[in-house]
């Protein structure tokens, strides 16, 4: 019996090509992109889940003011061993810190490395890592140990045993222990791991500094349920040992659930990377209304296609067929079109899956068999795809009367009501996409409208590990005339990349924080930041470097300064010499917050060069030259203002880029079904069409005709889409302190896209009809 | 075999009520071979219908082999068809997706019959058929001839009790039409009851008894 039906529906797909191709095509696509959000959700949502004790591991947190209470990832160095003594329900502690880059060396290379992580020698204790080559524990015990990870090893070491070689990190020597695989879904991305002893007995201030918050504090607890009992302990700890650092209040100390950590974007000042949740749950809920969305077009043509099919099933259930045996039967028709679309679908995640990974930085991977979820979601996904998309038409078709069938009464191709809902639906999923899509890329091009208070083009950017460098490099670009200005700074503008925060609370209780830059002399013009009073940092006044102070005006507005110029900071002695305009130094997501700048020229970090816009490749080849002569032997590492700026927006550029190829997918199978069931019209109504060419119809009048069924559908869409999509982009808006407001233009170009697009679907159709002979319609009964 | 007593059947719209039958009762014995005639719309096809099962009365009896069916469901009703019931359409209603040997197998597929018995037992239907040449063909390959001598196949593959013929010969030319009538003819000799609905006075006269109806109504009984 399987064999039949199974038989029966392979030929009635390669009977009816077109469709059958619509259909299939559909689904691959909506199940290719579901499977590529199924694999980045889960990753997302796996993260950290392997540590056979990650259960009982915390990370401790504090909340402190920041403008407003914020919490924060990073606590002090002494902050570990202290809890330790603390509390007995605390079995381990483990401090994680980064303190920048580090100058990694073997033979003769010499790399730069970002990812240098310090760690206590429990941290492969805690967590569970697995060691490739060589040995993990106690590998932290020594200070001139090293661990690698995978990437690193064979960065430095090729092919070759990296266990028990040399390396040189800062002109340390450390000996290679291990080598660990760090898996992907682990927010701790170490590329080399050293003995977090180096940053304490080297010096031992930081084991005194509670002031200072520079490690992730990570806990073993004796089990998850001690978590509560030691935050409500926490008050008095934080009584005893934090003191109020330049004003600000460690008020609050939590415990931070491990597995949680990569998915809590609210922390401030974090050395994990991060994600949003809300990111996956959109992603997962766009991809379920995608699939939907095609199966929809499956429903609406087999519907569309009953009375075709209707005679087979007038006969079978004559013959003897029961009703359970045709649902099985079109469930299996179902189950063949969702195994082939899937077969089709894991071949376009194949081709999509490169694009996929640039586009949310991952390294994702198909995996068949390394992983049972894979295979599960595969099966999963074809059973879903069949429950939608075979559930009513095999109710349907099953139900239908074997006697009206076998007299013709059942028409093919004319709407019913369920499929007019249905393309209701798809219309308003797809006008609701372009309109957000339309939103996002306003608010992107006003993103790049707007004046920022600064002028970041022609700005070089050089990382400058060495801040003795800065005197020579000015003294050898100083006369080259395509380079206006240098200066040089303890961070860039970026999304609080190095960015100090300073604060004090006075006697009246009033607060006041801000955001310090340290930086050097002509910082003002190099950056094109103007002054509104005062003046700049001058070399003609020596007590610039120890007591001047530029702020901006939001500053002075926030402390309501009428007149700002000589007033003390408070919380130092430092004194306004300035007021700059204010400019936005981080992403116009954000208000304009306070700034301190301040001269510090032993602690900055990079170069900053004005250059003329012409002949650039030739200045950036003499800065490098220069570079390599004054620098021995440190790489040059260098990128434009302008480029950093255009990364504050990397998260809506990314919405965006989501937002337009969902959009397109969605607009594409919803018009793959306006295509299947125009044409199921078309040839319903072969006859009447003919007639009316005869009477003089034009392509214009029929594409009305056939159209016209998709009009109510599509007003009906229209309606129902714009008050959601509203409502979401008003909040999404909300979140950026500058955004360009909510025109009607994205609401009416949405409607009049989707009105254009199903119209020339369906003209496409008709014209396709019209060209065959007339005498072949009229011919048709 | 069959019996109803004041059958009757009404099809309802919003706006208008149609009697399709109106007290009929008649009876057709084991073996016989009764033709129903009357003009277009008389209720001959509603009521092959409900003889078939393959729809219920509004009202009155039907017995069919000493069983009172007319409030039988679906199921009911498919399980005594598919057992009991071989039916040849005017148009054939073969299944275009499938062979000509898979549309004779299809009734033993649902009656659950083995696979080698199904392959015999179609084999020497195709035999007696004549159209073993054509087992792979698909229907729209075949004459409306040799299409309709796939259907009566396909009517006979399970040896039912009762074949209903609904104007068997409609779309066939006349020597055709004739071969069908042959088989026919052969299948009632051999002891299947056959009800046969004809406009045709000539292939009445194969029947042992005609049936006349006229709005719904037996007007008529006789021997051909």
């Amino acid at each position: 019996m399987i064999g039949n039906y199974l038989k029966t529906a392979l030929r009635n797909i390669m009977r009816s090509k077109g469709h059958s191709i619509i259909n299939i095509f559909g689904l691959s696509v909506a199940m290719a992109l579901c499977i590529l959000i199924f694999l980045l959700v889960r990753q997302e949502l796996s993260y950290d889940g392997f540590h056979e004790k990650g259960a009982n591991v915390f990370r401790v947190t504090q909340t402190a003011f920041m403008g407003e209470y914020r919490t924060i990832g990073i606590t002090a160095v002494p902050l570990a061993p202290a809890l330790e003594d603390a509390y007995a329900g605390i079995v381990r502690s483990v401090r994680y810190a980064n303190t920048g880059p580090v100058l990694v060396s073997y033979e003769n290379v010499t790399i730069r490395e970002e990812t240098v992580f310090y760690a206590d020698p429990g941290f492969f204790e805690i967590l569970t890592f697995q060691a490739v080559a060589g040995y993990l524990e106690g590998a932290l015990e020594s200070r001139s140990q090293v661990v690698l990870n995978e990437k690193s090893a064979e960065k430095y070491f090729g092919d070759a045993d990296p266990v028990g070689k040399w390396l040189t990190m800062d002109d340390r020597k450390h000996l290679v222990a291990g080598v660990v695989r760090v898996p992907a879904n682990t927010i701790f991305q170490f590329d080399f791991l050293i003995s977090m002893k180096i940053l304490t007995e080297a010096d031992g201030n930081w084991n005194r500094n509670w002031s200072q918050s520079i490690a992730a504090t990570l806990v073993e607890l004796t089990s998850p349920e001690v978590a509560g009992t030691l935050e409500a302990q926490f008050p008095e700890f934080v009584e005893k040992h934090f003191p109020r650092f330049r004003g600000i209040d460690a008020s609050v100390m939590g415990l931070q659930p491990l597995a949680s950590i990569y998915l809590d974007s609210s922390i401030l000042f974090d050395l994990f990377p991060k994600s949003d949740i809300v990111v996956s749950y959109v992603l997962g809920t766009l991809g379920f209304l995608l699939l939907f969305t095609a199966c929809i077009n499956f429903i609406n043509v087999t519907l569309g296609r009953s009375a075709l099919r209707g005679k087979e099933v007038g006969v079978r259930k004559t013959l003897g067929g029961t009703r359970a045996q045709l649902i099985g039967q079109f469930w299996g028709e179902a189950l063949l079109v969702g195994v082939a679309a899937l077969i089709l679908g894991l071949s376009l995640a194949h081709l999509m899956l490169p694009g996929f990974n640039g586009l949310f930085a991952k390294d994702l991977k198909i995996d068949y068999f390394d992983n049972a979820s894979t295979l599960l979601a595969l099966i999963g996904l074809t059973g879903l795809v069949v429950l939608i998309s075979g559930s009513y038409p095999a109710l349907y078709m099953s139900r239908l009367d074997p006697t009206s069938i076998l007299a013709h009464h059942v028409k093919a191709g004319a709407l019913t009501v369920l499929s007019k809902v249905l393309i209701t639906m798809q219309f308003t999923l797809s006008i609701f996409l372009m309109i957000c899509l339309l939103a996002i890329l306003r608010q992107l091009q006003y993103f790049a409208d707007q004046d920022l208070g600064f002028d970041a083009t022609n700005v070089l950017v050089v990382s400058m590990p060495d801040s003795g460098m800065l005197g020579p490099m000015r003294e050898a670009l100083d006369d080259y005339p395509q380079i206006t200005h240098i200066s040089a700074a303890s961070s860039s503008f970026g999304p609080m990349r190095g960015l100090g925060q300073i604060g004090h609370t006075d006697s009246s209780g009033k607060r006041f924080s801000a955001y310090e830059y340290h930086v050097e002399y002509d910082y003002l013009p190099t950056l094109g930041i103007a002054l509104a009073e005062g003046r700049d940092f001058s070399r003609a006044h020596a007590t610039d470097e120890t007591e001047g102070v530029i702020v901006n005006e939001a500053l002075a507005r926030e402390m309501g300064w009428e007149d700002p110029i000589g007033v003390v900071v408070p919380g130092g002695e430092a004194r306004v010499i300035g007021v700059t305009k204010d400019y936005h130094y981080r992403s116009l997501q954000y208000e304009l917050e306070p700034v301190v700048l301040r001269l510090a020229p032993d602690r900055i970090r990079f170069l900053l060069i004005r250059t003329r816009p012409e002949g650039l490749p030739q200045t950036l080849s003499t800065v490098k030259s220069v570079w390599e002569q004054i620098a021995g032997g440190l790489p040059f590492e260098y990128y434009f203002l302008e480029d950093d700026i255009g990364r504050f927006y990397q998260r809506e550029r990314l919405l965006g880029d989501v937002a337009l190829y969902i959009s397109i997918i969605t607009l594409l199978v919803a018009l793959l079904g306006v295509y299947s069931l125009s044409l199921l019209n078309i040839n319903r109504r072969t006859k009447e069409i003919g007639i009316r060419n005869v009477l003089g119809a034009s392509t214009f009048d029929t594409t009305a005709l056939i159209g016209r069924q998709f009009m109510l559908p599509l007003a009906i869409a229209i309606l129902l889409a714009c008050p959601p999509a509203y409502l979401l982009l008003r909040l999404w808006l909300g979140m950026y302190e500058f955004n360009a407001a909510l025109g009607v233009g994205e609401f009416v170009l949405a409607g009049m896209a989707a009105l254009v697009l199903v119209l020339g679907t369906v003209a496409f159709q008709v014209w396709r009809k019209n060209a065959s002979p007339l005498v072949e319609s009229l011919m048709n009964d | 075999m069959i019996r109803t007593g004041h059958l009757n059947k009404l099809y309802t719209t919003e706006e208008v009520e149609t009697t399709a039958l109106n007290d009929v009762t008649m009876a057709v014995d084991q073996g016989e071979f009764v033709a129903i005639m009357g003009p277009s719309g008389c209720g001959k096809s509603t009521l092959l219908n409900i003889l078939g099962l393959l729809d219920n009365p509004s009202g009155g009896e039907y017995y069919f082999l000493d069983q009172e069916v007319s409030g039988h469901s679906e199921r009911q009703r498919a399980n005594l068809r598919k057992a009991n019931i071989g039916f040849v359409f005017q148009s054939f209603n073969l299944i275009d997706e499938l062979t000509v040997y898979e549309n004779i197998e299809l009734p033993l597929i649902y009656l659950g019959t083995s696979k080698q018995e199904r392959k015999d037992r179609v084999d020497a239907a195709m035999a007696h058929m004549q159209i073993p040449h054509r087992r792979n063909h698909f229907p729209q390959q075949l004459s409306g001839g040799q299409q309709q001598r796939v259907a009566v196949a396909r009517a006979v593959i399970g040896n039912p009790k009762l074949i209903l013929a609904d104007e068997p010969t409609g779309n066939l030319d006349s020597a055709n039409g004739a071969e069908v009538m042959e088989l026919l003819n052969g299948l009632n000799e051999a002891g299947t009851t056959i009800i046969m609905v004809t406009h045709d006075q000539t292939l009445a006269d194969h029947a042992h008894r005609i049936i006349r109806l006229f709005d719904g109504r037996i007007v008529q009984e006789a021997a051909a």
